[in-house]
């Protein structure tokens, strides 16, 4: 028997319906928001709200589907490392390269 | 769960035997990629090395479910396997994402009338399901009910057949509007990042029909679920990317 696998059935599941309804409400504010006028509210403030309301939804899908808040904090750690290094390549690349010419 | 021993660990741990099927797979994509660079002989060579591929990566797959079938019971720990190749892909799909954000400030192009966020957004909606059926298939597999388990994961493969295809007509839809892979920069960024998605959906629905393959034929109960939640691993995650995809592409033009 595979041990890592018992470990997320040793909690009560969660309502995984109702997580879904939180994403596809998340989902239709967020395409309401992305079509605000730049005129009305300025991207720098649209941008944000929309990368945080994205960024929910991945962590109600890490945490609950793929039951990273009730497994070993092993497969925790796989993300907690890649992530911030996939943030910092990407902030590198688009800030560094913006100071270059065209 | 059983405690497990330092004797019964050397017990239970079971290295599969040697294959010659991963270097067929390699050989696969060498094929394939070599087919893809070549300007001349792209549509002869592509072919037969994703054909190589695709019997690689079932002769592979059909021996490891043999012997994870009637073979020695492996102690794990594939689920850990799993989570190591999805932090490999964050950085893959953060390399991409990057350079597709790079292209887009420095090489802007006017896309807005272009890209059709209403059908998008629906086709998240899909991929959100899907999401939705793959968790619901991997409790019911843990549950030990089978018919539900074949249910779901059926819909999985269904949905996630249908956001390719939406993705498809879409792509279609801009190349007819003029943006195509090799037009403009912005092109092959958008092409490249959401053609690689897209590949992940496809070698996810290929999976999930194995799954599947595995559920019709009895494999999985209370006790062996792993091969279904790691398949649930796997889409969850490509889930993910197209969540962040959509936000970046779609909704911050």
């Amino acid at each position: 028997m595979e041990s890592s696998h018992t470990m997320a059935t040793t909690h009560k599941p969660p309502n995984y319906v109702a997580i879904f309804v939180w994403l596809i409400g998340i989902t239709a504010v967020e395409v309401a928001v992305g079509y605000i006028p730049h005129s009305i509210v300025p991207r720098e403030v649209v941008y944000p709200v929309l990368l945080a309301m994205a960024g929910t939804k991945g962590v109600l899908v890490a945490l609950y589907y793929m039951h990273l808040r009730y497994d070993s904090k092993w497969f925790l750690m796989m993300m907690l490392v890649s992530l911030p290094l996939g943030v910092l390549f990407v902030l590198a690349m688009v800030l560094g390269f913006a100071r270059l010419a065209p | 769960m059983t405690e497990m021993t330092h004797e019964s660990i050397h017990e239970e741990i079971h290295m599969p035997g040697p294959s010659f099927w991963p270097l067929a797979l390699a050989f696969g994509m060498l094929v394939f990629a070599a087919g893809m660079i070549s300007r001349d002989l792209r549509l002869i060579i592509a072919p037969v090395g994703a054909a190589i591929l695709a019997v690689g990566i079932a002769g592979w797959l059909t021996g490891n479910i043999r012997e994870r079938i009637h073979g020695p019971t492996m102690a794990g720990d594939s689920k850990l396997a799993i989570w190591m190749f999805l932090g490999s892909e964050v950085l893959f799909f953060t390399g991409l994402i990057a350079t597709f954000l790079l292209i887009r400030a420095r090489a802007p192009a006017d896309v807005a009338h272009a890209l059709n966020i209403p059908l998008t957004a629906l086709n998240t909606f899909v991929l959100l399901t899907s999401s939705l059926t793959a968790v619901m298939a991997h409790d019911s597999a843990v549950k030990g009910n089978r018919s539900r388990l074949i249910l779901f994961l059926v819909l999985t493969a269904v949905l996630g057949a249908v956001f390719v295809s939406v993705q498809g007509f879409e792509y279609t839809r801009l190349y007819a509007e003029g943006l195509q892979w090799t037009s403009i920069p912005y092109g092959t960024a958008f092409f490249t990042l959401t053609g690689f998605h897209g590949t992940h959906v496809i070698v996810g629905i290929i999976w999930c029909l194995a799954v599947l393959g595995g559920a019709v034929r009895g494999v999985f109960d209370q006790g062996r679920y792993g091969g279904v939640e790691n398949f649930g691993l796997y889409w969850h995650f490509v889930d993910i990317v197209w969540i962040l995809l959509f936000t970046l592409i779609y909704l911050m033009q």
